[in-house]
Order: structure tokens, then C-alpha cells, then sequence
């Protein structure tokens, strides 16, 4: 109850009452959900990232496949703002490798005296935009069109791989990978969870003792079973479906859950009972009535759901039962981080983990957000 | 008496008590147990009684919000002809859905919080078959001056009304279909004094103007004084008496009735009269006491209370009683003004 | 007349929500004697909970006391001001449940679902006396045979979902008594209740009163129930006290054109079936679109234009011990 209606009291109320008055339910949650300062970060948060899956190859600088064995290990390399005279010149500097002659350890240096220039929009592989426009211009570049001698944001891996653009790429794969998997949830969760909470009896038990059985079994090991029953023959294409597929089998349980609960509590509601009383029928009262009403705990079920499957993935692949190489997302990237030795050498390939802490974070942050803008009284 | 609009016979609504992994049913809670009473056209009649008495559980039956296990509920139209609502099937419901309509208790479930006034107070005409626009605004629009309500107010939504407002919009929907009967499940309980006012006076003008049967369904016995023709009282699933509204008040012959009557605390604090204070708590509907199910609680109870189970009886022209010593007790109702 | 044991003057109590100020409580004084019952009564948003809520220094943020003074005559004779000791402080835990007790309206939500009422009790008992575990559970028994529970001693291990509502209520009597306290409010305790249980509570809390010499604070806004236990009555709208005097004068003599209105429009077993209820004209404002001058004046049918809606009216003696705050009373009565 908003607490600021009382009897008659529109006509005679402040101005800002009127506009409440006739603001849907949507509004209302936006406006409730405006003040979340943390969650509104978060969707901003959010909402970047999956800018970055979007633009993905635009983002990336050299061609994620591409090894170069002789460049393997770089550490990472900043850019130069400003040149010698202080003009704001952004460049990097090839780099020249040199062998210790007793350790035989490679370490390289920047040259100085072979800057590129980095340029905004320039020239680099060439991809397909979304999948279907071909282009060949990335967000930013270096000038004589070979960044994989030269710019390394973020440091290579083992293979010379420049572990800047494998990070965007990965971003977009493990991002709709969690997408994917949580629409697969969301319709089965809706499905059986509407028919449990809706129709009960023997539907309801059988269906709340499957969820329970489900729930109940380890994770880690009902992954590793099911990943392991994926044929190792398939191509990286089919191995990531099936990969979703298993993950969104779990996942349906809690959505259902929470579908189930509140078609059950919206059922004895008394407006629901009003249009049983018109003699609305069955369909109205689901779709017009109680779908709108349970939407929101929907959107907010989702939003925390969406973080799970993240963290699936990611552990499935860095476990090698998942995505395996040479698919790139998170936790194929932080496969490369497993061992002592390789941090040792490069600890840079941890920042892996950093885009994975930050969207779980905010993914969270928003989900609460949305649920308490949704339903604060729980 | 006119024919009557509405006449319930032997209603019966008991639940299953499920016990154990598999459901068993171990009991039932006899809700509603042999209720019956006729309510004639334009007459309000009262059903009172503290909670779980079963008066909102034979207010949903006779809606058939929910199914009664036996019994009869006869609806009758303009001919006269009788329905029997109790055993109709979802499609023979629907066209007598037009007939009967409900006010509810709480003013903030009992409107979607999604819907707009003119889409809540215009849903019944949508779904029983109005489906030219214009005119369900036109039928909404009047229907909110009915009820003294602005029509500026169509496109707001209920969180922006008070709790008044909002019974005002319930009422409005409870009308739209032109019923003749409404179930008024407790409309003012959760009102303050000033605006319980306006909605009693509110419903007591439609039911002058429109000629509309009321079944009030309510706990407060000041209230219900102002709103009856005829009040029934129950208890512990029964009805114990029925009686016109002033004779009810003023010589109850139930000795339940008249704890009742003597428990409300009347506004004058030079009234402060002797009270009955009933010992021990209302009757368990799941396990009723045998015989009369109030003797536990009877000043007046004798041994054959707890043996013979009353009938309801006439003992005078439309006032009947559910207590094997009605003739001989000499009860007191309150004092009139 | 006795020292009263508790003297509101001019306690004000906002809220500072997003939206302004609210003023919950604006200017409320009242004593309260040993043996007395107070009715403070009126209808949403006029204050009478905050009112004990500030008492007893629960107020929830955004709430907080902005003025006035509660003085609390303490047992050794000391008079403290409950408006300056620290809400969580030592002395205000004292206070609150050993010198005042507190009875809520929902005894569900009031009651601990998770312990036995025993447990509750002895809790309260303990906290407020020295006494080791089994004095304090044998008190307890003590507690639920006074408040009329039957075979207490059975009742004591029992949960509160496993009492009726008038047990309930029972129980949270017993536990407002639990460290003897010498003031008890009583924050719409029967509202929820049917009117037989109702009845039962009532004569409960005026048994107790009896016998201890209690002062009772009832809060309601059920006009029976204060015709039926208050001596005196404070009449309260929108945080203001409008009139309070003896529960006499207030309902056959009544000064206040809100008063008088409230009188007429509520609904009574004596009145003849089916008669219209006067109605108080409009509705309760807003609580953040206060009328200036007078709160009551846009519903007052005796509102004079130029004075009501200008100035604040002030209390003004009109009776032994009756007084109103309307411009209809300028002048003291003699």
C-alpha cells in the first residue's frame, strides 16, 4: 500500500499525488527501483557488458585464434598517452625479444625506438558484425595494421594470444550462453511451475518431488555426468547447446518455485475471486489477472538466475567438462590460470577473473534491486 | 411474503482434514452444518457471527466461489421460476453470474493492483458479453456516479484511493451487471468510523433506489442494526436464530444471541450495564461439542443439552431458534433508545 | 487528587519522509493517575499509537521525537523525562516492560511462533527481577492463572499458534504484567478480536486495574470500548488533541465539532434498524496537506472563514478538567 492515498484526499492533495495516482504498476516499480542507488549502478553495470557481447569483435583488437609462439608470455604493455613533446600521441612500442643466454628465459623489452601509433577506428581482422555485416574496423588499432606485434592491453598467453581480445570474445560467449540457458529455464519453470501452483493435486506433488530430487543431487557431479555423456566428436557449436541445455536443467527448479508460489498465493486473492465471480474464464483470469501480477517476481527470478548459469559455465569449462578450446569464453580462459607454475610466469591471465566477479556482483545487486521494486514486502 | 429472491436449504460445506504422508482424510471441519434461510426481494438479512461461525464460508458457497458439499440454493429469476445454484456446472454458472454479485471485506485485495477503475469496474460487462467499448464506458461512467465517485478518476489506478474510495469502486463493479442479489462479506470492518458511515449510508440509498437484496455478511451487531430487515446469528456452523431486526435486538430468545448483544460495548458510559462475559472460546468447527454445540458455554444449559441436538423452530411468526429451551428462558436484548 | 504518575506536555512527534515533513504527533499533553484508565481515541493518522510509541521510545526512523517531555514518576519518588534518556539506554529498558507495560494489537505477530509462551514470560520476568530460572517459571504459572488462562501450569509449555485469539491476548497481558509494571497501554488490544473475546479482555484489563491500582492507557478508535473503560478520554485528529476531559462529558458533553460529529456518526445497537448515520463531511486530509489553522476546518460545519482557516486553535479550559482547542471556545468557561 502506497500510504499516501486517504479518503478523497486526490483533490486535495500535492501535486506529485496526481502523478502517482495515474501511474501504472510499471511506473511505480521503476520509480521504487530509481531509488535502489546500488541497483541502478548495477543495470548500468549490466547493461556494458553485454554492450561489449554485443560489439564484441568491434572491441577486440587482434585476432583471438591467432597464436604466435614467439610472443607468448608477454607481459602486458600500456600505452603511451603523450609523446616526448607532450603532445597527446597515443603509441606503443613494438617489442623486441631477447634471450637470456644462461636461463634461456625470453624477456622482452619495448623498443622505443619503433613506436606505432594507436589509432581510434582503424584498420585489424576482419569479422562478421552480429553475425552478418562484414567489416574489418575495430574500436581502436595500431597504425601499420598488425597489433599482434604491438599491442598488448593485457599481456598474451602461453600461444601469444593477445588475452585483451580474448576476453571481450569470451565475454560474449559466456554472456549468452547464460541467456540462452536461463530462457530454456524460464519456460520450463513457467510451464510446471504454473501447473503445480495452478492445478495441484497429483501434478503438484509429482511435479514439487521431481524439483526436489533434482535440487538435492551435487552439482559438480550431475555436471560432470551429463558433460561427460556429450560425445567428445561434436563441434564446439553443438557442445555449447548441449552445454546449455544441462545447465538450464537445473535452473528451472527455483524459477518454478517461484512461479508456483505465487500462483498459489494470487489464487485466493480477492480480485482473483471478483473475476471468477464475473464469470471470467480460465485463460482471462491467468493472463489477464495473475501473469501480469507475477511478472516482475519473474524478471527479479531471472535477473539472480542469469548469474548462476554464468558461474556454470564458467566452472564447467574451467573444469574442462564444458566449453573446451578452441572456444573462447571465461572459464576456457581461466583454464589457462589453473596452474602454480603458469601464474608464476604470467600472472596477468587472472584478470579472467575479474569480468566474472564484477557481472555475478552486479547481476546480483540487480536482481535484488528488482525484487524489492517489485514486491518490498516480499 | 413476496417469493422469496433467494432460498438456502440443508447447505453443508465441510472440509477434509488431510493428515500423513499420503493425505489421509482423518476428520472434517463441519464449516457450514444444515444452514437454511430465504431472503425476500429488496430485504437486507444479516449473517452474524464471531469467527469461524461459517458465516463467510456459506457467503462463498451461495456465490459458489467454492462448491457445497450438499444442499440446496435456490435462486430465483423475475418468472419466478427456481435454479438450483448448488449443482451447476461451470457453463450453467456463468449466465447466473449476472445475478449475483459480491462485495468484499478488504478494499486492497479485492481490486488488481494492475487494472485501471474503468478496467476493473468494466471487467464484469466485458466478460458477460458487452463488448462495444463505448458502451461499457458509458455503463462504468454511471456506475461511478452511482456510487458518488468523480469520473475523472476511470484512468487512475486503485493504489491512488483510500480505502473508502475503493469500496465505492468494489461496489461499483458489484453493480455493473444489475444483480439481484449482493453478498456483502464484511464491507465496513476495515473502514474508519467517519467513512464507514458514508458506505453504510451509501449501500442502504442503492438498495433504496435500485431496489437491491442484500446478504450482509458481518461480525459488528451495530452495524448490522442499521443496515437489516432480518438478522440470522450462527455459531459453530449453525444458525441459532432468525429474526426480524428489532425484535432480534430487543428479545432475543437464543442464549448465545443474547451474550452476544450484551458484549458490545454501547457508546454512553452511563450504560455500563451488568454484562454476560462467556467463559472459554468459540466452538471448534472440526470437533463440536455433542448436542447443542454452545451448551459448553450456556448459562442455561441442562443435561438434555448435551445429549439432543435442537432443530430450528418457529416459535414465532418469523422468528425461529435453535435451543431446546427457548419457550421457557426469559432473555435480555439491549434497551432501546 | 494523587500526583499522576505520568505527565505528557506538548510531546511532538514527526516523521521526515522523502516526500516532507509528517507531523505524526503535534502538541499532545495529558496526566495520567494510578488507578485511572486514559482513553486517547481517533481515527487513522490522528497519532494515538505514535503517541505510545513515543512514550515507550519505540518510535521507527524516520520518527523521532522533536519536543515536549515525558514525565515518568518512578518508584523511589524521582521524576525523569523519558524525552531525554537515550531510546536504547539502561534506564529506558528499565522502564520499558518493568515500569510500563505494553499490550499490541495483533497477539500473532506480537508473540514469538518459535518459543514456548513460558519461555516468553520468563524472559520478561528475568529481565526485569533477579530471579533464577525456576522462581521465574513458577511466576510465570502465577502470571497465566492471574490473566484467567486455564490450567496454567499445563498452558505454560504451550506455542502460540497452538492458543486461541483470546488466549493470545491473554498471554500478552501477562507479559505487559510480568515485571509489575505500574503503567499499562493498551495499543488496540481487542480490535482484533471477536466481540465476545473482546468483552472478556476488556474485563480482564479493568480486573487487573482493580487490583494493582494500575494506570491504563487505552488506545482505540471503537467509542464503545471507551464508553465502557476510560474515566478520562483525549480526543485526537490529525496529531492534535481537539478535546479531552471525563469520559462523561466527553460523550453527553461534548464541545468539539469533531468530537460532536465523530459522536453522531457511529453506529449503535440502540438505534432504530435501518437508519442513515450522520456523516462528517469530506475526508481526512492528507497527512502531508495539512489544512493551515485549524486541521478539522475543511469538514467543521461550524468552521468560520478568516479564523479557522488562519490560526491554530488553542486548548482552552471549558469544564471541570474538560478542555477543547476550537475557536468556537475562545474564552475559558468558568
Amino acid at each position: 500500500m502506497s500510504g499516501l492515498a486517504v479518503e478523497g484526499g486526490i483533490v486535495e492533495a500535492p501535486a506529485a499525488e496526481n502523478r502517482v495516482a495515474v501511474a501504472s504498476q510499471r511506473q511505480l516499480i521503476w520509480w521504487r527501483f530509481r531509488k535502489h542507488k546500488l541497483a541502478m549502478v548495477s543495470a548500468v553495470i549490466v547493461a556494458l557488458f553485454y554492450f561489449v557481447a554485443l560489439f564484441a569483435d568491434t572491441l577486440a583488437c587482434t585476432e583471438p585464434f591467432d597464436t604466435q609462439a614467439t610472443r607468448g608470455y608477454v607481459p602486458p604493455q600500456p600505452i603511451h598517452w603523450f609523446d616526448a613533446s607532450g603532445h597527446f600521441h597515443p603509441q606503443v612500442s613494438a617489442l623486441k625479444g631477447k634471450r637470456d643466454p644462461r636461463t634461456f628465459k625470453l624477456s622482452y623489452a619495448p623498443d622505443a625506438s619503433e613506436p606505432r601509433d594507436v589509432v581510434l577506428f582503424g584498420h585489424g581482422y576482419p569479422y562478421h558484425l552480429f553475425g552478418v555485416i562484414p567489416m574489418d574496423w575495430h574500436l581502436f588499432a595500431v597504425s601499420d595494421g598488425r597489433p599482434q606485434d604491438s599491442l598488448f592491453l593485457l599481456g598474451t598467453d602461453q600461444l601469444g594470444r593477445d588475452v585483451y581480445s580474448r576476453l571481450v570474445i569470451a565475454t560474449r560467449t559466456s554472456l549468452t550462453i547464460g541467456l540462452v540457458g536461463v530462457s530454456l529455464s524460464l519456460i520450463l519453470g513457467v510451464l510446471l511451475g504454473g501447473i503445480s501452483g495452478l492445478y495441484g493435486g497429483v501434478a503438484d506433488l509429482v511435479i514439487q518431488r521431481v524439483i526436489e530430487i533434482l535440487r538435492s543431487i551435487p552439482t559438480i557431479p550431475l555436471w560432470m555426468g551429463l558433460a561427460a555423456a556429450v560425445p567428445a566428436s561434436w563441434s564446439p557449436g553443438r557442445v555449447y547447446f548441449a552445454i546449455t541445455i544441462i545447465i538450464s536443467l537445473i535452473g528451472w527448479t527455483e524459477l518454478a518455485r517461484v512461479v508456483r508460489g505465487r500462483f498459489l498465493a494470487l489464487r485466493h486473492e480477492d480480485f482473483i475471486t471478483a473475476a471468477e465471480l464475473a464469470g471470467a474464464s480460465r485463460m482471462r483470469i491467468i493472463f489477464r489477472h495473475m501473469v501480469p501480477s507475477f511478472l516482475s517476481h519473474i524478471i527479479a527470478a531471472v535477473s539472480l538466475a542469469l548469474p548462476a548459469m554464468i558461474i556454470s559455465e564458467t566452472t564447467l569449462s574451467f573444469l574442462g567438462l564444458g566449453l573446451r578450446p578452441p572456444a573462447i569464453s571465461w572459464g576456457v580462459l581461466l583454464q589457462d590460470a589453473q596452474n602454480l607454475q603458469t601464474l608464476g610466469l604470467a600472472p596477468w591471465l587472472l584478470v579472467v577473473a575479474l569480468p566474472v566477479i564484477v557481472v555475478i556482483l552486479a547481476f546480483n545487486f540487480l536482481g535484488d534491486g528488482l525484487r524489492d521494486a517489485a514486491d518490498p514486502y516480499g | 411474503m413476496t417469493t422469496p429472491v433467494l432460498e438456502v436449504q440443508g447447505l453443508r460445506k465441510h472440509f477434509p482434514i488431510k493428515q500423513g504422508l499420503l493425505g489421509r482424510v482423518a476428520g472434517h471441519v463441519r464449516a457450514v452444518d444444515d444452514v437454511s434461510f430465504s431472503i425476500a426481494h429488496g430485504e437486507t438479512l444479516s449473517l452474524v457471527g464471531e469467527s469461524g461461525c461459517g458465516k463467510t464460508t456459506t457467503s462463498r458457497c451461495i456465490l459458489r466461489a467454492i462448491t457445497p458439499t450438499s444442499g440446496r440454493i435456490l435462486f430465483r429469476d423475475e418468472k419466478g421460476d427456481a435454479i438450483d445454484v448448488a449443482t451447476l456446472d461451470r457453463k450453467g454458472l456463468k449466465p447466473l453470474r449476472r445475478r449475483m454479485q459480491m462485495i468484499f471485506q478488504d478494499p486492497f485485495s479485492s481490486l488488481n493492483p494492475r487494472m485501471t477503475i474503468a478496467e476493473i469496474i468494466g471487467e464484469p460487462l466485458l466478460v458477460q458479453g458487452m463488448s462495444d467499448a463505448r458502451e461499457r464506458q458509458a455503463r462504468v461512467s454511471e456506475l461511478l456516479r452511482l456510487v458518488q465517485l468523480p469520473s475523472a478518476y476511470l484512468n487512475r489506478f486503485p493504489h491512488a484511493f483510500s480505502g473508502g474510495q475503493r469500496q465505492r469502486i468494489g461496489i461499483a463493479r458489484a453493480l455493473a451487471l444489475n444483480p439481484s442479489l449482493i453478498v456483502a462479506d464484511e464491507p465496513v470492518s476495515a473502514l474508519d468510523v467517519s467513512v464507514q458511515a458514508q458506505i453504510v449510508n451509501l449501500m442502504l440509498d442503492l438498495q433504496d433506489q435500485l431496489g437491491l437484496t442484500y446478504l450482509f455478511v458481518a461480525h459488528d451487531l451495530s452495524v448490522v442494526k442499521h443496515v437489516s430487515h432480518r438478522v440470522a446469528v450462527m455459531y459453530a456452523g449453525r444458525i441459532v436464530e432468525t429474526a426480524p431486526t428489532t425484535r432480534l435486538f430487543t428479545a432475543p430468545r437464543h442464549p448465545y444471541t443474547e451474550a452476544l448483544l450484551s458484549a458490545v460495548p454501547v457508546p454512553d458510559p452511563r450504560r455500563r450495564a451488568q454484562r454476560i462475559v462467556l467463559q472459554g472460546d468459540v466452538a471448534d468447527p472440526s470437533n463440536p461439542p455433542p448436542g447443542c454445540h454452545f451448551h459448553p458455554r450456556c448459562e442455561y444449559a441442562t443435561e438434555q443439552c448435551r445429549i439432543e441436538t435442537p432443530e430450528l423452530t418457529e416459535i414465532e411468526p418469523g422468528h425461529e431458534v435453535r435451543c431446546l429451551r427457548a419457550a421457557e428462558l426469559s432473555l435480555r436484548g439491549v434497551a432501546s433508545q | 487528587m494523587a500526583e499522576p504518575i505520568l505527565r505528557v506536555r506538548d510531546l511532538s512527534t514527526y516523521f521526515f519522509a522523502d516526500e516532507g515533513v509528517v507531523r505524526a504527533v503535534d502538541g499532545a499533553s495529558f496526566d495520567l493517575y494510578a488507578g485511572r484508565t486514559l482513553g486517547i481515541v481517533g481515527e487513522s493518522g490522528c497519532g494515538k499509537s505514535v503517541t505510545a510509541r513515543s512514550i515507550l521510545r519505540i518510535v521507527e526512523r524516520p520518527g523521532r521525537i522533536v519536543g515536549g517531555e515525558i514525565l515518568l514518576r518512578r518508584p523511589s519518588g524521582q521524576v525523569v523525562d523519558l524525552v531525554g534518556l537515550p531510546s536504547d539506554g539502561q534506564q529506558m529498558r528499565q522502564i520499558r516492560g518493568g515500569e510500563i507495560g505494553l499490550v499490541f494489537q495483533e497477539p500473532m505477530s506480537s508473540l514469538s511462533a518459535f518459543h514456548t509462551v513460558g519461555v516468553q514470560l520468563i524472559e520478561a520476568i528475568r529481565l526485569h527481577s533477579g530471579l533464577s530460572k525456576k522462581a521465574a517459571r513458577d511466576r510465570a504459572i502465577e502470571l497465566l492463572a492471574l490473566v484467567g488462562i486455564p490450567r496454567p501450569a499445563q498452558r505454560v509449555d504451550a506455542y502460540s499458534f497452538e492458543l486461541s485469539g483470546g488466549l493470545r491476548q491473554r498471554v500478552m497481558v501477562a507479559l505487559a504484567l510480568a515485571a509489575e509494571p505500574h503503567v499499562l497501554i493498551a495499543d488496540e488490544p481487542t480490535t482484533a478480536l471477536d466481540v465476545t473475546t473482546q468483552a472478556q479482555i476488556l474485563e480482564l484489563i479493568a480486573r487487573l486495574q482493580r487490583e494493582r491500582d494500575l494506570a491504563v492507557i487505552l488506545i482505540t478508535h471503537d467509542m464503545g470500548v471507551i464508553a465502557e473503560m476510560a474515566d478520562d478520554v483525549v480526543v485526537m485528529y490529525l496529531g492534535k488533541e481537539v478535546e479531552k476531559g471525563p469520559v462523561d462529558a466527553i460523550f453527553h458533553a461534548p464541545r468539539h465539532p469533531y468530537t460532536q460529529s465523530l459522536l453522531r456518526s457511529i453506529p449503535s445497537v440502540l438505534a432504530e434498524p435501518r437508519a442513515r448515520l450522520a456523516t462528517i463531511s469530506g475526508s481526512i486530509p492528507h497527512p502531508l496537506a495539512r489544512p493551515a489553522g485549524c486541521p478539522f476546518h475543511p469538514r467543521c460545519p461550524d468552521a468560520m472563514p478568516g479564523r479557522c482557516d488562519v490560526d491554530t486553535p488553542v486548548e482552552v479550559t471549558i469544564g471541570d478538567n474538560h478542555v477543547t482547542a476550537c475557536h468556537l471556545y475562545p474564552e475559558p468557561v468558568a
